[in-house]
């Protein structure tokens, strides 16, 4: 292993644990403003089913996978939920979110075995549309989630590019 | 150095891992011992075998920091200097030990981190003194478990990082020197307040600085973060491609712990133009994506025929011949445009070859130099770069229609407003001085926050299960078994074995065998010149303060280029130093040289007789870090959906295994570049 590919996983490892950190942010805030009864806060966009979605078609990034690159992996091949639109079950963007966090583990799974083995890694789970789809409401809470959510994602896309790059004897950069 | 040839297999014998899987913990924990001890020994004596042990290191010159090393020596002579005229020589030296190790300190951290790290140090080594004094004057045997406690709070400390450790460092030494030296209670309270008034004479010359190069620093970090883009931009002009080095622009640390004395509106101007920086940098690796053969395809190449659009067609889309500036009002004066901007047409299969964007890099990298140029520029200089910068990319225009159009355009407009921030910024520094130096810094994390943090992350490496959590308790019993061995046999100035322990035994192999050869040879060399040294300053006393104010300016200034010459002028300076208080030069020499050979041989014994994490491959910790924080997300996530549900409850035993895995990753950038060399 090469100090440049170290000093680049550490860096995409910082940012990973910069997602986390807003996340845990998140889950205090969720803590905090839970109603006594155990039932979550409307504000809360994972237990909400009435709110339209924002950012149901995300711009396109350099590192998402395009449609034909998808994994064919377990997590692929599930059907995403639905947007979270009026009068759908709560139940919905918890299925979305269970999904992301999945894909999450998968991912990170897959980079791992990739480095164990020093080879490029397969094919990850779809995971920006999978956090697309967990997309809802438009305020502070669902901004957040967006927030921690965005970080992981992307810092997992370019470990896994990262990981392409060095392991597969492509340019390193310059 | 390099590292050995044939190491030893990643996690020892084969069928290891499944073994330790299996069977009562205590047996588990004993058969990873001893697959931990085998592989050690195999990749010490590889090592050993290569003779790659017998390393001087890099001579990295162009770190040499003489304005600091004299400012450093100045504290320490400072002090030394009045005691020696005030007739109080030994009160000046304590003092002078005082501002010695906090000088070393002053190198880390950037401004007010800086000066809170000497600070520590000092207090810590005043608190250490009064507790070495007095205990070597009451009950010596109780240094042996307070060296012990000490080393074990150094070792964990490096689960902090390298600033928390080498201000933790500087505890035991001082605990260490206060011993050689049994007081009193009330005498050893007076001595730790020499330490603590030199530690802090250090801070106060270090703050002293901030009125001197005010914002200087933060213009130049700025300023480099520019030129590493302008050299990016001309390297994507000269064909290279990939994204830009993975590292975080110069400007960001400087600017997270800006100069207190700086301006708020020169800061915020400052962040502006890094923030800039940022973003720019994004757009030269998009542009460069873009523009590549790979995402051009085969069709876009150059061999494509058929209508071309841009330089072939209509004449040169960049540079003076273009008519007028390219982008109206209408343009995103940050770069806002994106690939989904209306005009911007899908690419075909068909279509003509892309103009290449070589035109408009340059331009960037010179207009991107020139901005450099006006930060670092005086002031009267500042506006004719400004406006070069201008200049350079006024003229510029896109062909339409090309793929990286919404890229380029992204671009112009971010330097543009590169070029107004730099000129705000200009504006703003030679406006009378009246604004209120700014009060804490957006983005420093608050005291409670960073206390919390730095509690959880000592918490998260403690035990046995972790690298640093080994370090420490590796640290604990070898510099342990020093101070028995030093009590017992009566070396004398025994402290300095003990005290090497300390300063070579590291969490990694390599480290460890490059600072024990290195300070041995360094101490070896460093003796020989001291005795010298001494015995040409016999002349006088001025004399010989001048003599050790030269070495401790070569020894401060050399700190960052090369340890072994470190070891050599700090040693000629501790001898002459025992010599002014009237110690023998030659037995001074000889003693130093008996304790530092002690304390390599223990460090270096103890990494063949103690399993190391050099056993498991440098890809197995990042691995596992991915994994952890992956694990951790994920588990945050599923609280997250489920608030009150069962994954809440395993949330801080994730956190806990996510930060060991990061402090475990972490290792392999703090130790020497061999550490970072895995097993393929």
């Amino acid at each position: 292993m090469t100090g440049e590919l170290a000093r680049a996983l550490t860096s995409a490892g910082h940012r990973m644990a910069q997602g986390a950190l807003t996340l845990n942010a998140a889950v205090a805030q969720q803590r905090r403003i839970r109603q006594p009864s155990g039932t979550p806060a409307s504000s809360i966009p994972a237990a909400r089913g009435g709110t339209s979605p924002r950012r149901d078609d995300p711009t396109p990034r350099r590192d998402d996978p395009s449609p034909g690159q998808d994994s064919p992996e377990p997590v692929a091949d599930r059907p995403v939920p639905a947007d979270n639109g009026p009068g759908q079950p709560a139940g919905q963007p918890q299925a979305a979110l269970d999904q992301l966090a999945a894909g999450l583990t998968e991912s990170t799974g897959t980079l791992a075995a990739s480095l164990r083995e020093m080879r490029p890694p397969g094919r990850l789970p779809p995971l920006r549309r999978l956090q697309a789809a967990t997309m809802a409401g438009d305020d502070a809470a669902a901004d957040a989630l967006f927030a921690a959510t965005d970080g992981l994602v992307d810092a997992i896309d370019t470990a896994a590019d990262i990981l392409r790059r060095h392991l597969d004897g492509g340019p390193a950069g310059p | 150095m390099s590292p050995p040839a044939s190491g030893p297999p990643a996690a020892g014998p084969p069928g290891a891992r499944g073994a330790q899987a299996t069977g009562p913990p205590a047996a588990r924990g004993a058969r990873r011992f001893l697959t931990e001890l085998q592989a050690s020994r195999s990749y010490a004596a590889g090592g050993i075998r290569r003779g790659g042990w017998l390393d001087f290191g890099q001579f990295n010159w162009h770190d040499a920091a003489p304005g600091r090393a004299v400012r450093a020596a100045l504290g320490v002579i400072t002090p030394l200097a009045i005691g020696v005229a005030a007739g109080h020589t030994a009160d000046g030296t304590y003092a002078a030990l005082g501002a010695l190790p906090a000088g070393f300190v002053s190198f880390r951290g950037v401004s007010r981190t800086r000066v809170n790290a000497v600070a520590a140090a000092a207090l810590g080594m005043a608190i250490s003194t009064f507790a070495g004094a007095a205990t070597a004057d009451s009950v010596p045997w109780l240094l042996v478990p307070e060296v012990m406690l000490w080393a074990y709070v150094v070792g964990l400390f490096a689960a902090l990082g390298p600033t928390a450790t080498v201000v933790a460092l500087q505890w035991p030494v001082a605990l260490l020197i206060g011993s050689a030296l049994p007081l009193g209670p009330g005498a050893a309270s007076i001595r730790a307040g020499l330490v603590l008034a030199g530690g802090l004479w250090q801070g106060a010359l270090v703050a002293s600085t901030w009125a001197l190069s005010r914002g200087s620093a933060e213009r130049a970090a700025v300023a480099d973060s520019y030129l590493a883009l302008s050299r990016y931009a001309a390297g994507l002009a000269a064909g290279a491609q990939g994204p830009p080095p993975p590292v975080a622009l110069p400007g960001t640390a400087v600017l997270r712990d800006p100069n207190p004395l700086l301006r708020t509106d020169a800061r915020i101007h400052l962040l502006n133009l890094l923030a800039v920086a940022d973003r720019i940098r994004g757009t030269l690796a998009a542009i460069g994506s873009l523009a590549s053969p790979a995402a051009t395809g085969p069709a876009l190449g150059p061999a494509a025929t058929g209508p071309t659009i841009g330089p072939a067609a209509a004449g040169p889309a960049f540079g003076p011949a273009a008519a007028g500036p390219a982008f109206g009002p209408a343009a995103g004066e940050m770069g806002t445009t994106g690939p989904d901007s209306p005009g911007v047409p899908d690419p075909d299969p068909g279509e003509a070859p892309d103009p290449g964007p070589e035109e408009l890099l340059s331009a960037a990298a010179v207009a991107l130099r020139e901005i450099a140029g006006a930060l670092s520029a005086r002031r009267g200089e500042q506006g004719a770069r400004t406006a070069d910068a201008r200049q350079h990319i006024a003229s510029l225009r896109l062909a339409p229609g090309i793929r990286w159009q919404w890229a380029g355009e992204a671009l112009l407009g971010q330097l543009r407003g590169a070029i107004r921030i730099a000129e705000s910024l200009n504006d703003a520094d030679a406006a009378p001085v009246g604004a209120q130096p700014a009060g804490r810094r957006p983005g420093m994390a608050t005291r409670p926050a960073a206390a919390r943090a730095a509690v959880l992350a000592l918490r998260a490496s403690a035990g046995s299960s972790t690298e640093t959590g080994r370090h420490a308790l590796r640290l604990a019993a070898v510099a342990g078994a020093a101070e028995v061995l030093v009590r017992a046999t009566g070396l004398p100035h025994g402290y300095w074995a003990v005290l090497t322990v300390f300063l070579v035994l590291k969490p990694d192999y390599s480290s460890t065998l490059y600072r024990g050869v290195q300070r041995a040879a360094g101490t070896a060399v460093g003796a020989g010149l001291g005795v010298a040294t001494a015995l040409l300053a016999r002349t006088g006393i001025s004399v010989m303060l001048a003599v050790i104010g030269i070495s401790l300016v070569a020894s401060y200034a050399v700190f960052t280029v090369n340890y072994l010459l470190y070891a050599v002028f700090l040693t000629d300076f501790v001898v002459v130093l025992l010599a002014i208080l009237g110690l023998p030069a030659d037995q001074t020499a000889l003693d130093r040289l008996a304790g530092t050979a002690v304390g390599s041989a223990l460090a270096l014994l103890a990494y063949l007789l103690w399993p190391s994490w050099e056993s498991s491959a440098a890809n197995e910790k990042f691995a596992g870090l991915l994994e952890a924080q992956g694990r951790y997300a994920s588990a945050l996530l599923r609280a997250y959906s489920r608030p009150g549900g069962t994954a809440a409850a395993s949330l801080p035993a994730l956190q806990l295994a996510a930060r060991r895995a990061r402090s475990d990753a972490g290792h392999r950038l703090t130790g020497s570049p061999t550490s970072l060399t895995g097993r393929r």
